[in-house]
């Protein structure tokens, strides 16, 4: 029975990775996380302070780090957790993400150069140096578009946006590759990577294999939400979008927690990318993400069902 | 890779791997489905990402009768996007009865049947960004579609056909910049084809020879060539090279345009609602049901591919007593000569048309808001004025197949243009076929109104054809000039849209069509390039 520690294991992805694992009679699953109420299940700790991760790992066989959070929270929590890995000669696996590649455009496999220049781009990229300095056994999966049920930014506010008229057929600003991925997938591949034997500092891409374009995500999922017919949005509307978006910004980088939902420049150069995620290596290993199709479908159902 | 023809040195010779002639829509589709990283393809386009008035000077030419064929440069365009800079972007199939080879119209036929180009509608469909491939209302809307006039029911018209409407997209905007990042693609603005060398046996293209604006001149050699110039530039730049293959004589014959018109009085019956505007699909398109002549019909009738829509009466007219329609002809200056040629014959503005607007003043500025909200700040745009009539009578708008017919044609006129390519001469006839078709479409149309009791159509035959003929050709529809056939006999091209006794010559756009059908030819054209694109990356 190996023990697994999922830090995060409250969060979006967390959570998938725990059930995922929960399924599994070959795996003990605990959710690590800063708030919450101290159970069997889970753990409280703070994964940027080294003391705090040292006693939540204390017999962990495995750690999975799925943390959320600020540029800090997201290079700090890699850093304590694989250290405390490499220390107790633990398994390890980072949940990554696509936003390391930057604009890079084309297909882009693991050897690709990081060439990310966002905050958050940059902070995953940090994570990911820090978990090869620590020396733990790792494995790296970089995330595409986390979608599946509760999602909030990838499938709650677009549909939101969708059926605000915000969002639709974006022209020539939508044919970006909008690389859909289930967090229920990530789980699978988490549990399917614990259950073998990994080669230290493996990497791997994970998305559908289908990556649909961003027009196209909006479109099959305006259509399962039933969000009326789709909006063609047109550069002058994207424009003031971005526009509108700019104080927002500042707010959030100076610490505002709830913003409206907008649009902003960053967000809208996603929407343009062409970035396809080539997932070859994770399928050498018999891990086969969900198509597009159900990737649409699952979050559909969800966001249908939401108060 | 965008590049530009006025910064290449004189006596360049290019060697690429596929060159596509023109990018309109034809070629566009055909460079975004073909290139690949391994295959060098290079898209030679006479304009720019924008029209000049000096680039499109080469598509001036001779109208044999300017009554019946309008000016050879008008509803063309030499950009980056062709004439989908300035169309109105409806949308149809052609119908299976169209591919079909029909006792009762001389030279019908293609060696290729609608289930050869079905797989190639979906795609195309998406391209030219007009929704899912459904063309049937019950297809289209699940919840339903209003009737064109509650309650018409024939044997002989379908009122379920459907057409769909493109934004209307500019495929140069639209895909530009997917063009631009295209591995393996480049694509060479203001670069003019101006002639097609052979090799001895005239059985292969060896060079093209090409002049940038300034007038200097260089070649390329490529294994394949795809002329995708249009149903006019395409037979001039066959005729002006002197012929290839073993087609010459029939290069630029059999052109066709469609026969279209707005004719009679339709009096829907009363209480009987009439739906002549647009739905919304769920992908966000507007669609329109329209009257379709069902092939058995056809076949019984020995006539054309025939459909009908109702309309507002001509605007010209005030007795419509609708001040929007009579708005329009105060609209005039603002509008494109491509349009106000369909408005009707042009007229100062009258005391009963300023009547017509002062009396109808909520209905005018109803209309002049959508129309802005709509149309004018719309990206996908309301695709045409659809006001229903005050009077409540309507008109008939009509577009029908026209007939292949050897006597209608492209020469070369004896005059050049600036880079000394001859000029077009069009001569473009019409024949008792086609205004047959169109007499008893109408006929049949009125005969099955007053039996189903759904309304009364008021015309006369001679009205009909008059007004069938009123603008001549059906501007911008340029078809059949190198025409597809089995044998190289009755044709220009082959089933795979090659030059017939070439190696690597193709031709992809309206020129190739054998029949004209009743739809516009945007889509199938598109179509035809994707298929010739797999066609290409087979071989």
């Amino acid at each position: 029975m190996m023990r697994v520690l999922v830090a995060g294991g409250t969060g979006f992805v967390g959570s998938a990775i725990l059930r995922a694992l929960a399924a599994r009679p070959e795996f003990t699953a605990i959710a690590a996380a800063r708030h919450g109420i101290a159970s069997p299940h889970l753990r409280l700790c703070d994964a940027t302070d080294a003391q705090s991760v040292a006693h939540a790992v204390r017999d962990a066989d495995a750690i999975v780090n799925a943390t959320a959070g600020s540029a800090r929270i997201l290079t700090e929590s890699a850093a304590r957790l694989s250290e405390a890995a490499a220390r107790r000669g633990a398994r390890y696996v980072e949940i990554g993400s696509i936003a390391v590649y930057g604009p890079a455009i084309g297909s882009v496999d693991e050897t690709a150069p990081l060439l990310a220049r966002s905050r958050y781009g940059l902070a995953k990229c940090r994570a990911e140096s820090a978990v090869r300095e620590s020396g733990a056994a790792a494995t790296l999966l970089r995330a595409g578009i986390v979608v599946g049920p509760g999602s909030i930014p990838w499938v709650a506010r677009i549909a939101r946006l969708l059926r605000a008229g915000r969002l639709g057929d974006l022209g020539p600003a939508g044919d970006g590759i909008c690389n859909l991925v289930r967090a229920a997938d990530i789980g699978e591949a988490v549990a399917h990577v614990l259950a073998g034997k990994q080669p230290r500092g493996a990497t791997f891409n994970i998305a559908a294999p289908d990556a649909p374009s961003w027009n196209g995500y909006f479109a099959a999922l305006a259509h399962a939400i039933h969000a009326g017919p789709l909006r063609r949005i047109g550069p002058a509307q994207l424009a003031l979008e971005a526009r509108l978006a700019l104080p927002f910004a500042a707010l959030s980088r100076a610490g505002a927690r709830a913003s409206p939902e907008a649009l902003s420049g960053s967000l809208q150069r996603l929407f343009r990318q062409p970035i396809r995620l080539d997932c070859r290596a994770l399928a050498s290993l018999g891990i086969a993400p969900a198509s597009a199709a159900a990737c649409v479908a699952e979050s559909a159902a969800w966001f249908a069902a939401l108060p | 890779m965008i590049e530009d023809a006025r910064c290449v040195p004189s006596g360049l010779a290019i060697e690429t791997g596929l060159c596509i002639v023109g990018g309109g829509p034809a070629g566009i589709a055909l460079a975004l489905r073909y290139a690949h990283p391994a295959r060098p393809t290079l898209l030679l386009e006479s304009g720019g990402i924008d029209t000049d008035p000096a680039t499109d000077l080469l598509n001036e030419g001779e109208v044999e009768d300017p009554a019946l064929h309008p000016p050879a440069a008008l509803y063309r365009r030499r950009a980056l996007g062709g004439a989908t800079g300035i169309w109105g972007g409806r949308c149809a199939p052609l119908d299976p009865i169209d591919f079909a080879p029909r006792a009762w119209m001389p030279h019908s036929g293609w060696p290729i049947t609608h289930e050869t180009l079905r797989p190639y509608y979906e795609p195309a469909n998406a391209l030219c960004e007009a929704g899912a491939f459904a063309y049937t209302s019950a297809a289209a809307f699940p919840a339903g579609l209003s009737p064109p006039l509650e309650g018409f029911t024939s044997s002989r018209f379908t009122d379920d056909a459907l057409e769909r409407f493109s934004c209307p997209t500019d495929f140069g905007a639209r895909y530009r910049d997917a063009l631009a990042r295209r591995p393996g693609l480049s694509i060479l603005l203001h670069a003019t084809a101006i002639g097609i060398e052979t090799d001895e046996r005239r059985e292969a293209v060896a060079a093209l020879n090409v002049a940038a604006p300034s007038g200097l001149t260089f070649t390329v050699r490529a294994e394949i060539v795809v002329l995708a110039t249009g149903g006019l530039e395409t037979p001039r730049l066959l005729l002006a090279s002197g012929g290839i293959g073993t087609a010459r004589d029939l290069i630029g014959r059999y052109y066709m345009c469609h026969i279209a018109g707005v004719t009679g009085r339709l009096h829907p019956a009363p209480g009987r609602a009439v739906a002549h505007g647009y739905g919304i699909a769920a992908d966000g398109t507007y669609c329109r049901r329209r009257l379709a002549l069902r092939p058995e019909a056809q076949a019984s009738l020995g006539i054309g591919n025939f459909i009908a829509r109702l309309h507002h009466p001509r605007p010209a007219d005030p007795a419509h007593r609708t001040g929007a329609l009579s708005a329009l002809q105060f609209a005039r200056p603002f509008l494109r000569p491509e349009y106000t040629l369909r408005l009707g014959a042009s007229e100062r503005p009258s005391w009963p048309h300023i009547r017509n607007v002062l009396l109808d003043l909520p209905g005018t500025a109803g209309f002049a808001a959508t129309w802005l909200r709509r149309r004018r700040f719309a990206v996908r745009k309301f695709p045409s004025v659809a006001v229903p009539p005050r009077a409540g009578i309507y008109a008939l708008d009509f577009h029908a197949e026209q007939a292949p017919d050897p006597q209608s044609r492209i020469t070369l006129a004896a005059t050049r243009d600036r880079h000394g390519v001859p000029r077009l001469r069009i001569a473009w006839r019409y024949s008792a076929l086609d205004l047959r078709t169109v007499r008893e479409a109408v006929a049949a149309l009125a005969a099955d109104l007053r039996n189903s009791g759904a309304g009364h159509l008021d015309y006369t035959p001679d009205e009909v054809a008059a007004d069938a003929l009123r603008e001549g050709a059906y501007g911008g529809h340029h078809l059949g000039t190198a025409r597809m056939s089995a044998s190289p006999r009755t044709g220009v091209v082959d089933e795979n849209c090659r030059v017939h006794g070439t190696r690597n010559l193709y031709v992809a756009g309206g020129a190739v069509f054998p029949t004209s059908g009743q739809a516009n030819p945007t889509l199938t054209i598109v179509a035809l390039a994707l298929r010739l694109a797999d066609h290409l990356r087979a071989a």
